[in-house]
């Protein structure tokens, strides 16, 4: 199958610090690809230059085969690459549903209309409504989201990451700071909508990632020093030398 | 305009540029480190400029004047960063502004109630009056190149300071960073009461230096501050650098737009509009290079 | 506050004024329709700085220059119509706010408030130092513009009255409108730009387009307060465009309480009587007005509207 996302020789350089060193990978929908780490090993920044948050020094991005290696953040947006971030990115002040309604009209032509009232695009309300049953946040719907737990912050990191109705998902450490029932909830939720996605997956938790990851990339200090199939990666000495002597064979 | 005058009017941009410097340089210190945007500056330049008068006046001496003025000056820093500024640090822009807009007014009706709204003019010290002889026809007065020298010592020993030090460090990142200020291991409540206290006397003691050449008037802190501005937008937030050369650049084009005769269609462009020409220079970088000459995307 | 009891007091608040011309004194009327045309003014203000979160510090361009517009096309003898001249203004102004706009917007935070105040002296300066303009003593509006229906009523602002009627049914459309803005799609997005900009743009948003079109929109609206002011006083100077009158609309801005659609009418309502007093009562007023100020900024930063609502002081 035709990939949905693809990188191609990705290097960003930071002032004096190479974070992110000539990456390669791609994803197609249906897959969780996940990209792996210790701390520091450049997932974030790789996060950033595809979703546009930050310009690569060089390589290429293509999403659906079209080179797209430039396009600011709003752009990627559009281009169907959702994300969310490690940490939170989401509006405070307002409540779930605002946080999410402003997500979802991105996706209708009617951001420029400054007359209407917004009752009268009912649609919005509509993809809020589907998006936080989704992700289960239809409890605190008025709420304030800094009023919201951290893991129900989290949720709406994701919610709001899915609202824009994405091609590709990119999620930075989705369960960074969740509780153990949480997490669960949100492996379910990935397990669950996979097939509707290209899913680009950041994530600590390694009992999370072998439990979803169809493929894996493994990064340290910038460059990816391994890449393949779960068992392989479990399998591979680099591997387990790069996360010093942590135990990956179960 | 001939090579005399070129060169007389190019002696007199650099020297209001390095003084701007002086001005705009306070301002990016108070920001750079505390992440305060105090634009009651210009304020402490028109309190200088009008120290300098009132002192000649008691003191008789210039120099004392000065020794005595920036120490007021630094008092003022003090005490103000204790009774206001230090409320500011972690609020937002709007009310950093407000608060110090609210001491723009206080201290122009104080000035106004000490001072009064007259012109004043301060004579020159008689140690530096006097001219230099550059050629046969061609003087240039001792006080302007003794100006150019003290700012250019002062902005030697900022460079260095800030090259060297932690501190200027922070300057250098352009935003302030209290965590990073704590791990200097130092009482920061401390730090920031007196690095306020020496942009207040900085920006005071170029008012003070420059009350001689130019007239003592109640506008002249609005004027400078809102220059200043321009030099820091042109220049790059967080650089001394882009300070530096920003200020000169802006004191060259606006000394040669006031000398410049320029006739476009018989309307004579120059100098009636020659008070907008570094607004130009600023709109014109702002389309360019929005983060300034030497600033980092922001 | 219960919302049937702050509707009550609206619509009780809007009988008095409406009432005002009939029993109240000339002094009165004026005073009152100068605080309308500050509200509209600091209204529009407050559309950046309370909505938007762009701290504008040269707003006063738009108010000014609007009345320039009024004074440099309005013809000699005779009156324009008054509502060809305030479109002819606004519609000036809007063109002058894209271009203003087009440059600031491309800065943030500090250097917006620097850019903005820097653009704003530009324009003072060129009206000072320039002659067309009148210079520093600006120019004087003599005919003031009318307007006539049927020739069966005729609106006449030289008389207090139908100024202040003007004015006062403008400040409602104006309050009207900016609610509206709010509550639309384009509100949802600018919303979402004060709170959090990154995210907007992460979002899909090209979040530079929305804050051209709100900067447009409120240097339109503060056009409109500055052809009435224009009008009241008979005459235009380059100080209406001066960045004391930015910092004077800030101040209001936020001794009202930002981001709320009645905030500027309680923060210039309330600054210009406080104004009024302290000018009654010494020469150096401007040293109160300080004072209050930086207290103000210092320990009230939510404002007037704010302290109705103590849960809402722990929010920025
Ligand atoms: N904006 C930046 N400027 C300079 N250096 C940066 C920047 N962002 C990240 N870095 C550096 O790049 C390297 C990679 O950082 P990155 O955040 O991508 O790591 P990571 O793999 O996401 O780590 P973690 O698991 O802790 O989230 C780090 O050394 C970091 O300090
Ligand atoms: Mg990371």
């Amino acid at each position: 199958m035709r990939s949905v996302i693809e990188a191609r020789g990705l290097t960003k350089c930071f002032a004096g610090l190479t974070a992110v060193s000539d990456v390669s990978l791609s994803c197609e929908r249906g897959v969780i690809h996940a990209v792996i780490g210790p701390n520091g090993a450049g997932k974030s920044t790789l996060i950033n230059l595809l979703s546009g948050d930050l310009k690569p020094t060089s390589g290429k991005i293509l999403i659906d085969g079209l080179d797209v290696t430039g396009s600011g953040s709003s752009q990627m947006s559009l281009l169907g690459v959702g994300r969310s971030y490690q940490r939170s990115n989401i509006y405070p002040s307002l409540t779930v549903a605002e946080n999410c309604n402003i997500a979802v009209q991105s996706r209708f032509e009617i951001s420029m209309r400054f007359l209407g009232a917004v009752s009268a695009y009912p649609e919005v309300e509509v993809g809020t409504k589907r998006v936080l049953e989704r992700v289960g946040l239809e409890s605190v719907v008025h709420k304030k989201v800094s009023q919201l737990s951290h893991g129900e912050q989290r949720q709406v990191e994701i919610a709001l990451a899915l609202a824009t109705n994405p091609k590709v998902l990119l999620l930075d450490e989705p369960l960074a700071g969740m509780g153990a029932e949480e997490s669960l909830r949100i492996v379910e939720l990935l397990r669950s909508i996979r097939s509707e996605f290209a899913v680009i997956l950041v994530e600590h938790d390694m009992d999370a990632v072998f439990a979803l990851a169809d493929t894996l990339t493994v990064m340290l200090n910038g460059q990816v020093i391994e890449a393949g199939v779960p068992q392989d990666i479990r399998s591979s000495a680099r591997v387990q030398a790069a996360y010093l002597g942590e135990d990956f064979s179960d | 305009m001939d090579a005399a005058t070129v060169l007389i009017q190019a002696m007199n941009g650099i020297q209001y540029g390095l003084l701007l410097f002086l001005v705009a340089s306070g301002l990016t210190l108070i920001f750079g480190i505390m992440g305060v945007i105090n634009i009651a500056h210009g304020s402490f330049y028109m309190i200088g400029a009008y120290l300098a008068w009132s002192l000649m006046g008691w003191v008789g001496s210039f120099w004392i004047g000065l020794i005595v003025g920036v120490t007021v000056a630094l008092l003022l820093g003090l005490v103000l960063e204790w009774l206001f500024i230090r409320f500011l640090y972690d609020r937002d822009h709007l009310q950093q502004v407000l608060v110090t807009y609210g001491l723009i007014l206080i201290f122009s009706e104080l000035r106004s109630m000490i001072w009064g709204d007259d012109v004043h003019s301060v004579p020159i010290p008689e140690l530096l009056s006097g001219s230099i002889q550059l050629t046969e026809n061609l003087a240039y007065p001792i006080y302007r190149l003794w100006l150019s020298g003290v700012c250019i010592v002062i902005a030697i020993l900022m460079f260095l300071g800030i090259q060297h030090t932690r501190l200027g460090m922070m300057i250098r990142a352009g935003e302030s960073d209290r965590e990073m200020t704590k791990s200097l291991g130092i009482n920061i409540g401390l730090v920031y009461r007196f690095i306020f206290a020496l942009g207040v006397s900085l920006a005071a003691f170029s008012g003070m230096i420059s009350a001689p050449i130019s007239s003592v008037f109640p506008g002249m802190g609005s004027q400078v501050l809102i220059v200043s501005f321009v030099v820091v937008v042109i220049g790059g937030l967080g650089s001394i650098k882009g300070a530096m050369i920003a200020a000169l650049l802006v004191g060259l084009i606006d000394t040669f737009g006031k000398v410049i005769h320029l006739d476009i269609f018989g309307v004579n462009i120059f100098p009636e509009m020659s008070g907008m020409s570094i607004f130009a220079l600023m709109a014109l970088i702002l389309m360019l290079r929005p983060q300034g000459l030497f600033g980092r995307e922001h | 506050m219960n919302i049937i009891f702050k509707n009550a007091l609206l619509a009780a608040l809007l009988v008095m004024l409406i009432l005002l011309p009939v029993f109240g004194e000339r002094f009165y009327i004026q005073f009152v329709s100068k605080i309308l045309i500050m509200i509209i003014f600091v209204s529009s203000l407050n559309l950046l700085v309370g909505f938007t979160g762009l701290v504008s510090l040269g707003h006063a361009a738009f108010f000014g220059s609007s009345g320039y517009v009024l004074a440099l096309f309005s013809p000699i003898g005779t009156s324009m119509n008054l509502f060809v001249a305030l479109l002819a203004s606004v519609l000036c102004v809007g063109a002058l706010g894209a271009v203003f706009g087009a440059l600031v917007l491309r800065t943030k935070g500090i250097f917006f408030i620097m850019a903005t105040l820097a653009l704003g002296e530009m324009l003072f300066y060129f009206l000072h130092d320039t002659a067309f303009a009148g210079g520093s003593d600006g120019i004087y509006i003599h005919d003031r513009p009318g307007f006539n229906l049927f020739d069966w009523w005729q609106l006449d602002l030289s008389n207090v009255s139908h100024f202040y009627y003007l004015a006062l049914i403008l400040v409602c459309l104006v309050l009207m409108l900016i609610k509206r803005i709010m509550n639309s799609p384009f509100g949802r997005v600018i919303s979402g730009i004060r709170v959090n900009e990154h995210r907007t743009k992460a979002l899909g948003y090209h979040t530079y387009k929305f804050k051209l079109v709100c900067f447009v929109i409120a240097s339109m609206i503060a056009a409109i307060s500055g052809f009435l002011a224009a009008v009241q006083f008979g005459v235009v100077n380059p100080e209406m465009v001066g960045w004391h009158a930015s910092g004077h609309a800030l101040m209001m801005v936020i001794l009202g309480g930002k981001g709320s659609i009645l905030g500027p009418v309680l923060g210039t309502t309330t600054l210009m009587l406080v104004e009024e007093i302290f000018q009654v009562a010494t020469k150096h007023w401007q040293l109160l007005t300080g004072i209050v100020v930086v207290l103000v900024a210092l320990f009230f930063p939510n404002g007037l509207a704010g302290l109705n609502f103590p849960k809402k002081r722990s929010e920025t």
